[in-house]
């Protein structure tokens, strides 16, 4: 490589990486509504214990008066709402209806006498039994809330989400908390995620031209063996419910099983004379429809929350979660309603990302210190091929979906880096000794890679296999550490042996001293020699 | 480095390691990891109430709960917990609001003590006039149920979640190790694969048999990263055998000379491979928050195991399955040279 395709070469490079540094990592306002750039970094996913920036810390002329522009701080936490079994109350809420019927003293009474007060509870009095001066509720309605509360469970496990949980409060209302994904999520939609959840009861699917008039699919006997017969299901109508995302528009998709396709089609032939909706419900109550006006024969059909406005992500996964789960239950049980939402900070406080953030740039910083003292000039190959690393895995963990940053993600990420580190510095002295016996710098390259390059393709393949296949198995942060460690393996491998020596080339043609430019010193011979 | 006997060091080796990791095994069935990073272990009584309803309704409600506490003999520890924004669900609309949680850790008492006392709490405050339009709610939380504060820290690491991640490791642990047979031979590859296995059951039981505070989820992932760095030295020692049987000079030495040798030249590397790895988890770890040291910086054991194992435990198993691999090849050998002999002598 002659020293003008070199300079070509590191220019467009160091562009690239100039390029990559500002996707990373620049921030700034534009335009006169708002509008803002946002980094790769801080639109990727982060686990929400782990706090950012605040929306109270960003810039006050951006958040003033425009809650838009708050919601694109990263603020890390999540939310809670407070589920209460259908019946019952809180004491704050059963003060405050009383006092709203301070004016109307029969409707107050009324009211007294249909409430009962258990713990911290006040339950209708239908649900509750006398327990010495006391009331406690009946074992009915103890039997009905445990086989909620595991729907419930089963509910938010559905949601393959880290951190999401679900716990029982003071015995009879369930907090349940949704990490805070992203900044995007919104108070709307949050109201929306938790109402879904909260629908308990047998799933059902309906069709008619108005919702009161709207006919259910009925059940009838199937054969599954010679002579024997038994009551149909929902499943053998829908086959499966998910969520469906295109871009930023999501939806919810069923897939219908032929005899479902068959009534679907059946309901639908007489759309074209009046507009025909199919309901689904769970528990009796709609949670989604679709209205057509043509007969659909596709055994799929994709809901969206209205003619015009699509689901988002957090939702139609929420949905899909409610409606397939509700499938999958026999038998009635009791609804949730939704008390109070509240917003919990990262439980690693405010500042945790941004300390990772610094602790990982200390290290960065240390370990380039000790490369410009040891090898000089040829440090700035390492440089850029560190970068390099540093700013695609980056993009990687931005771009793939199941990845998020959390401590974890950032560990995997500099053992890579540590690992490209090490390996540049094994080849670095392997040239170092070559070129000490008298070889030329291109020579002692060449030979110094030679030596030690089955050795980092080896470090790099074992690093790979073991994350990747620990990833196809395992679940939650271990697959994230895994698979970010996988995935650093690999960009490690290809910048230690393809793109370090390219730029160790490159550099090579800038110079007329290559000893000196990479701190290589030939062995001293004596005279006597 | 000094020479050790390998042979004669194995089963002391191979004690140390199943005492641990058999007493680990069991601590972890009886009695699980110490999760308290992520359960309370005491029972606790929040009062959250509006932050905006005065300091002096704040310590009249304060002095309420502490009351109705000392007057029933319980011991308390008070801290505000919580100052945070809620949004109510009312008539549909969302409106925000600041509230503040004091939570109290409770002792000398037992459930029912503490339930007795916080109705009482509760039936005083709503009996109180002055605060009424802005209720406080309180709760109680039983010792080791998880708190609603903390719940979010419960692990992802207990069911299938432990038992899939155990499975992977050991899976990726078995792939990983199938290309080093391919490349250093089957007894490096077995001898890693006892390593790796051993160092992430050594990790994990290190922190059941210590009980160590971790969350919950913490182990598996220090599990992981101590199969992770104990493969990257592993593959740094074979390499070295690898070098050493290449040798004309050295490639007749027995197995347990080769091992030790092997140790004794790679221990340089190996230490500082494994010291930058540590170096690389304590600054991570230690530039944090609390909760976040808490995570990290345990994961320094993952690192030290694999560089015990690298310098003794590995290379004693290394020189064993080596030995015996020579002698199954060498008896290999034996049955051919027999019928080589027979059709000698037929000819």
């Amino acid at each position: 490589m002659n020293k003008v395709k070199s300079a070509i070469c590191f220019a467009l490079i160091t562009v690239v990486i100039a390029g990559l540094i500002f996707m990373c990592s620049a921030m700034f306002p534009y335009g006169h509504s708002g509008r803002r750039y946002n980094n790769i970094l801080s639109m990727t996913d982060k686990d929400a214990q782990y706090g950012g920036l605040t929306y109270d810390d960003g810039d006050e002329e951006y958040d003033e008066g425009k809650a838009e522009n708050k919601e694109r701080y990263y603020r890390g936490g999540g939310f809670v709402a407070v589920y209460y079994p259908e019946g019952v109350i809180s004491e704050k809420e059963y003060h405050d209806n009383l006092a709203g019927y301070e004016t109307d003293a029969e409707q107050q009474q009324k009211y007294e006498e249909d409430y009962r007060k258990v713990g911290a509870f006040y339950f209708e009095k239908d649900l509750v039994e006398k327990d010495g001066d006391g009331y406690k509720p009946t074992a009915a309605f103890e039997e009905d809330f445990a086989s909620s509360l595991d729907r419930l469970k089963t509910r938010f496990d559905s949601l393959e989400m880290a951190n999401v949980r679900v716990s029982v409060r003071d015995k009879y209302s369930v907090a349940v908390y949704l990490p805070s994904v992203g900044a995007t999520i919104e108070n709307s939609e949050l109201l929306s995620v938790f109402g879904y959840a909260r629908r308990m009861g047998e799933f059902t699917v309906a069709a008619g031209t108005s919702e009161d008039a709207a006919t259910e699919l009925t059940y009838g006997q199937k054969e599954v063996s010679a002579g024997k017969y038994e009551q149909e299901t929902i499943r053998d109508y829908i086959k499966r419910v998910y969520a469906y995302n295109v871009g930023s528009v999501s939806a919810v998709g069923v897939d219908f099983t032929p005899a479902g396709a068959a009534w679907l089609s059946t309901q639908t032939a007489t759309a074209a004379d009046g507009a025909v909706s199919i309901y689904f419900r769970i528990g009796g109550e709609t949670v989604a429809s679709v209205s057509t006006q043509e007969q659909i024969t596709a055994s799929t059909i994709y809901l969206s929350k209205t003619s015009a406005v699509a689901y988002t992500a957090y939702e139609a996964r929420c949905l899909s979660a409610a409606m397939r789960t509700s499938m999958d239950t026999e038998g009635e049980a009791l609804s949730f309603t939704v008390g109070e939402y509240s917003f919990e900070k990262a439980q690693f406080g405010d500042l945790a990302l941004i300390l990772l953030y610094v602790a990982f740039a200390a290290l960065a910083v240390g370990m380039l210190v000790f490369f410009f003292v040891r090898y000089h000039g040829l440090a700035v190959a390492h440089l850029y091929s560190f970068l390099i690393y540093l700013l695609l895995m980056i993009v990687l963990v931005w771009a793939i979906p199941f990845l998020n940053l959390n401590a974890w993600t950032v560990v995997a990420v500099a053992l890579g880096g540590l690992l490209l580190s090490v390996c540049n510095a094994l080849s670095y002295e392997n040239a170092r000794k070559e070129y000490a016996l008298g070889k030329t710098m291109e020579s002692s390259v060449k030979t110094g890679y030679k030596k030690c390059f089955w050795l980092i393709f080896d470090l790099h393949i074992v690093i790979a296999l073991l994350g990747f296949v620990a990833y196809f198995i395992s679940l939650t942060q271990l697959s994230v550490f895994a698979f970010t460690l996988g995935l650093g393996a690999v960009l490690s491998g290809l910048c230690s042996l393809a793109v370090n020596r390219f730029h160790w080339a490159m550099l090579m043609t800038f110079t007329k001293k290559p000893g000196a430019f990479c701190n290589f010193k030939r062995e001293e011979v004596s005279d006597d020699e | 480095m000094s020479k050790l006997n390998l042979k004669k060091l194995l089963p002391v080796f191979m004690a140390i390691s199943i005492a641990i990791v058999v007493a680990g095994i069991i601590l972890f069935a009886v009695l699980g990891f110490n999760a308290s990073l992520d359960r309370p272990v005491q029972d606790k009584l929040d009062v959250k109430y509006d932050s905006n309803i005065g300091a002096q309704n704040e310590t009249t409600l304060q002095n309420f709960a502490e009351k109705t506490l000392t007057d029933a003999k319980i011991s308390f520890e008070k801290e505000i917990v919580k100052d945070y924004t809620s949004t109510n669900d009312t008539n549909g609309s969302l409106i925000e609001s600041s509230y503040r949680i004091v939570r109290y850790t409770l002792s000398g008492g037992d459930e029912t003590a503490y339930t007795a006392a916080k109705d009482k709490i509760a039936d005083e405050i709503a009996a109180h006039s002055g605060l009424n339009g802005d209720q406080p709610d309180i709760y109680y939380y039983a010792d080791g149920s998880v708190s609603l504060y903390q719940e979010q820290l419960a692990l992802a690491g207990t069911g299938s979640a432990g038992w899939r991640g155990a499975i992977a490791l050991a899976v990726g642990a078995i792939v990983a190790l199938v290309y080093v047979t391919f490349r250093f031979g089957v007894p490096c590859g077995v001898a890693g694969l006892v390593t790796c296995a051993h160092d992430g059951l050594f990790t994990a039981a290190l922190f059941a048999v210590l009980r160590i505070p971790v969350y919950s989820s913490a182990p598996l992932l220090y599990a992981a990263v101590s199969v992770f760095v104990s493969a990257l030295l592993w593959v740094f020692y074979a390499n070295r055998i690898r070098a050493i049987y290449k040798d004309p000079d050295t490639a007749s030495l027995p197995a347990e000379t080769v091992a030790d040798r092997a140790r004794s030249e790679g221990w340089k590397t190996a230490l500082l491979l494994a010291g930058l790895c540590g170096i690389v988890i304590a600054v991570l770890g230690l530039v944090g928050t609390l909760g976040s040291i808490a995570l990290v910086l345990p994961a320094i054991i993952g690192v030290a195991v694999p560089v015990y194992s690298t310098f003794v435990f590995g290379p004693a198993v290394f020189a064993v399955v080596r030995k015996q691999f020579d002698k199954r090849r060498a008896v290999r050998n034996r049955v051919y040279v027999g019928k080589k002999k027979k059709a000698d002598t037929e000819e």
